[in-house]
């Protein structure tokens, strides 16, 4: 049970944990169907630019998510914290 | 079919940006919270609102890539292949200028490096008529296989074959802007065909290179398959170590109240000896395939096509692997036949002009050098498939040239069987088409000689 005075803490931390895991999912929706597949339309050095571009590209959609992901999991954590306090 | 995926992925990367722009507002306001902020929030809050913000970043980051690589793909899609194109016309001009000063500075050079820039053909030749070469040419080889087993290595390959015109005509005297009109970015009256012919008239001064008439050796009915598969069509090309020495194979299709269809399979080079002997389907043929129709295997197999009753109306599909592949592309182009279908692995076919109008797949090892000495690919109307095969893992030191080698096309061909592409998918269903309806199949395999 949450102390009175961490109630409007709680509540936006809760939002939070909520609004992260929705983020989360459209991060793995952005990466899994947004994101092009490597591509066989171009051949050679453009080809190669193209697949570093596009593979760069991935990485950061990942990178955000691995982050996205440490906040929910931090969220969960203060969550937890708030509610145990005494 | 390169506009489709083209625009297919631009679609796909302004989607990613608009989302990543939206998903990044939600995180803005999210970090923006002030209860985030609030002095009795725990540490871990704190840690999250760092987390967020580095998402933030890379949110925005990712927004800013992928409109930048839209931008990049629809502009490409207006002229689909204008940077491959430019930037082998950049090279292609370089390397001219070189040749044409090398040349002009060093004729006996030229003599030497033509064959070298088309073919290998010097070094085949020395291979060939100096005692121990061979032995040390293939050590040689197989101790450099990391250098010549390189898509950098291919693409310079591919620019040298186009230019070894430009050397020839710098020793000649001939001023660059005169060989510039006449070659293959003028008027195409010289080039690879006419350097490669040069090569070989050099070579037959030596007794390498030099073309003869075939005749049949051997013919024989086999089990005939229709292929269903990229791999299974691959596996119908003869192999003449496993065929008795037959290097064409031919399955009829007898279809109902229809003229007879026919698949036509061609083998690789089964000797890379330059001197030629009995058999046609040698080096001799790789520089007749780059001078144009006519080569021995090339005869052979128009050879083996009149025996088994294809005539200029026959529905035809070509196969072929390595010089095979080269020799399919110049039957298919030579208008003579009525082809339906065409697909090569591995085979020299930049410069031979495969009409369109019928499905075409050209498959092709980055890495491979083979595919290299038949100089740019121009058959961009082709399904073009192309794969490093070594980037990225060992290569192995048994042999010189290990991207070209049948297995390495095999691996390739399981990868297209199983690959979601409609370029690749729709060209196997086109060519596995061609057998629908078909009531038998009948095979049979033939073996060539010179005469």
């Amino acid at each position: 049970m949450a102390r009175p005075e961490d109630a409007a803490l709680l509540e936006a931390l809760e939002a939070q944990g909520r609004e992260l895991s929705y983020a989360q999912s459209r991060l793995e929706a952005m990466r899994a169907t947004l994101l092009p597949p490597p591509a066989s339309f171009w051949r050679g050095a453009a080809g190669r630019a193209y697949e570093a571009e596009r593979s760069g590209l991935g990485d950061l959609i990942s990178q955000g998510l691995t982050k996205v992901t440490e906040a929910s999991a931090l969220t969960a954590l203060a969550v937890q914290r708030v509610m145990t306090r005494v | 079919m390169a506009t489709d995926e083209l625009l297919s992925a631009s679609e796909q990367l302004a989607a990613l940006a608009i989302e990543a722009s939206l998903l990044g507002h939600s995180l803005s306001a999210l970090e923006s919270t002030s209860a985030l902020s609030a002095t009795n929030a725990p540490h871990e809050a704190w840690q999250a609102h760092r987390s967020v913000g580095d998402a933030l970043a890379h949110l925005g980051e990712s927004e800013a890539r992928a409109r930048s690589l839209h931008g990049a793909l629809v502009a490409a899609a207006d002229g689909y292949g204008f940077v491959d194109r430019f930037i082998g016309a950049v090279v292609r001009s370089l390397a001219s200028d070189v040749a044409g000063v090398l040349g002009a500075f060093a004729p006996l050079n030229t003599v030497l490096s033509l064959p070298l820039l088309t073919a290998g053909g010097a070094v085949a030749g020395a291979v060939a008529l100096i005692p121990g070469a061979r032995q040390a040419a293939s050590r040689f080889m197989r101790d450099n296989n990391e250098l010549l087993t390189n898509p950098l290595t291919v693409t310079i390959e591919r620019e040298a074959t186009m230019v070894a015109d430009d050397a020839a005509m710098g020793a000649a005297g001939i001023p660059r802007p005169i060989a510039d009109v006449l070659g293959d970015e003028g008027l195409g009256l010289s080039g690879h065909a006419s350097a490669a012919a040069g090569v070989m008239a050099t070579g037959s001064m030596f007794g390498l290179f030099r073309e003869g008439p075939v005749h049949l050796v051997d013919s024989k009915p086999v089990v005939g398959t229709a292929p269903t598969g990229y791999l299974e069509r691959l596996n119908r090309v003869p192999d003449a170590d496993k065929t008795g020495g037959a290097q064409v194979i031919i399955d009829r299709y007898e279809m109902p109240g229809e003229a007879d269809r026919f698949e036509v399979y061609i083998a690789g080079t089964v000797t890379f000896n330059p001197i030629a002997t009995d058999e046609p389907f040698d080096m001799t043929t790789n520089m007749s395939n780059a001078v144009g129709p006519g080569s021995g295997a090339y005869e052979s197999v128009a050879e083996a096509m009149r025996l088994a009753g294809i005539d200029e109306n026959s529905p035809v599909q070509f196969t072929g692997y390595s010089q095979g592949g080269g020799t399919a592309a110049q039957l298919a182009a030579s208008g003579n036949y009525n082809t339906a279908g065409l697909a090569t692995f591995g085979g020299p076919t930049g410069q031979v002009a495969i009409p369109q109008g019928f499905t075409t797949v050209i498959v092709e090892h980055s890495d491979d050098l083979v595919p290299g000495l038949g100089g740019t690919q121009q058959n961009l109307h082709a399904v073009i498939v192309e794969r490093d095969v070594f980037g990225g893992r060992q290569i192995p030191t048994e042999f010189a040239v290990p991207a070209h080698h049948y297995e390495y096309y095999e691996e390739t061909a399981r990868l297209m069987d199983a690959a979601e592409s409609n370029a690749i998918t729709d060209s196997i269903d086109s060519l596995n088409r061609f057998s629908e309806g078909a009531v038998s199949v009948t095979s049979n395999q033939y073996r060539f000689a010179r005469d």
